[in-house]
């Protein structure tokens, strides 16, 4: 709070010397939106919004990780077998033990997939980087066979290829979900 | 009407509303709520977003109530939660943004409402309520502040989580704007000659 020099020192200097003194003069009173039994009612009503809010968190993430079950267990193929594959008998390496390399299913799903008109804009990002990052993934495996096709290399872009569209079917089946779409 | 920073109430009163009595809390908000109601809308402008705010703000009342301590009037305690609140409001840019839409629309209805011939006191509070309703959000807030509540421009600064320059230059153009709005024709540009 200023002393009563400052706020002279104020007063004086103000562009406005009265100014104060005419806000002060408004009327400080107006009527309020809603009487007492009005306020108690939505007090009432906030308060048991409140206290339901820690059940709505869990059945929300109880959602998400129905969600995840769902998605792993609705697209068939999109978690694909740990596959096994050797080596060219030119190559040196030893055996590459690689997670799924078949997103075919998972391809299918997503190109069935609608784009939708309203997006959040952070989901949208992720999908946008998942999809640049697997275009990209692309074109190095095209790079690939057509240079001088490696099996291990060819497997580990393929991989990654697989993981990322996996990614990105999670993405859009959450988008999916809060969109409300089947 | 007593002002809000001159509220006091009785002391069964006060105990009856902190135990929870509604009788008590009615007669309470009765008095404070045209007061607080009066402030926020005032610091705010917009009509909806004051009324969110006054409903926290006495939310907060009842709910602190067991920890006013009778320092100062119950009004000047409302008060202080009442511009607490509002400024909270306004630190948010989304608040702020959700302001500015509103703005436009509660301006035309004042405007419609207002009748700007009366002669009078009546007409010069609605000349200053106008000159107030002008200012964004964040410098009427500041000239309030300043010029009636009494606050330093370090308490201005540290309420916004901003510089004392910052409180300055919002009072300054604020007052810039004030006076074209009290005297249009000392604010014209110097004709060349």
């Amino acid at each position: 709070m200023r002393s009563d020099l400052e706020t002279r020192t104020a007063i004086s200097a103000s562009p406005e010397p009265h100014l104060g003194e005419r806000l002060r003069e408004l009327p400080d009173v107006a009527r309020p939106p809603y009487d007492y039994a009005e306020f108690s009612r939505r007090y009432s009503r906030r308060r048991a919004r409140e206290t339901q809010r820690p059940v709505r968190l869990l059945a929300a993430a109880l959602a998400v990780v129905v969600a995840g079950w769902v998605l792993k267990q609705g697209l068939p193929g999109l978690i694909g077998t740990v596959a096994t594959v050797a080596d060219a008998p030119q190559r040196p390496d030893p055996p590459l033990r690689v997670a799924p390399v078949n997103s075919g299913a998972a391809e299918s799903w997503l190109q069935a997939q609608p784009r939708q008109a309203i997006v959040r804009v952070p989901t949208q990002m992720a999908v946008t980087e998942l999809e640049d990052q697997i275009a990209t993934l692309d074109d190095q495996l095209n790079a690939a066979r057509l240079s001088q096709p490696q099996a291990r290399q060819l497997v580990l872009l393929q991989r990654d290829r697989a993981q990322l569209v996996e990614s990105l079917a999670q993405v859009r089946y959450a988008q999916n979900l809060v969109a409300g779409l089947p | 009407m007593t002002r809000l920073t001159e509220i006091r109430v009785a002391e069964g009163v006060l105990a009856g509303a902190r135990a929870g009595e509604p009788d008590a809390q009615a007669r309470i908000y009765a008095l404070l709520a045209p007061g607080v109601f009066a402030l926020i809308r005032r610091i705010l402008g917009g009509r909806a977003v004051a009324e969110d705010v006054f409903q926290d703000t006495m939310i907060t009342v009842f709910e602190q109530l067991h920890r006013y301590r009778q320092e100062a009037p119950l009004g000047a305690w409302a008060g202080k939660i009442a511009l607490s609140r509002s400024l909270m409001f306004l630190r948010s840019p989304w608040q702020r943004a959700r302001l500015s839409f509103g703005s436009h629309e509660d301006a035309e209805v004042w405007l419609a409402r207002a009748d700007l011939s009366l002669p009078g006191p009546d007409a010069a509070a609605c000349d200053v309520e106008r000159a107030l309703a002008s200012l964004a959000p964040t410098a009427r807030a500041v000239v309030w502040l300043y010029e009636v509540e009494g606050w330093s421009h370090e308490e201005i600064a540290a309420s916004f989580g901003r510089t004392v320059s910052f409180s300055k230059s919002q009072l300054a153009r604020a007052h810039q704007r004030l006076r074209a709005w009290f005297e249009p024709e000392a604010a014209q540009p110097c004709a060349p000659t």
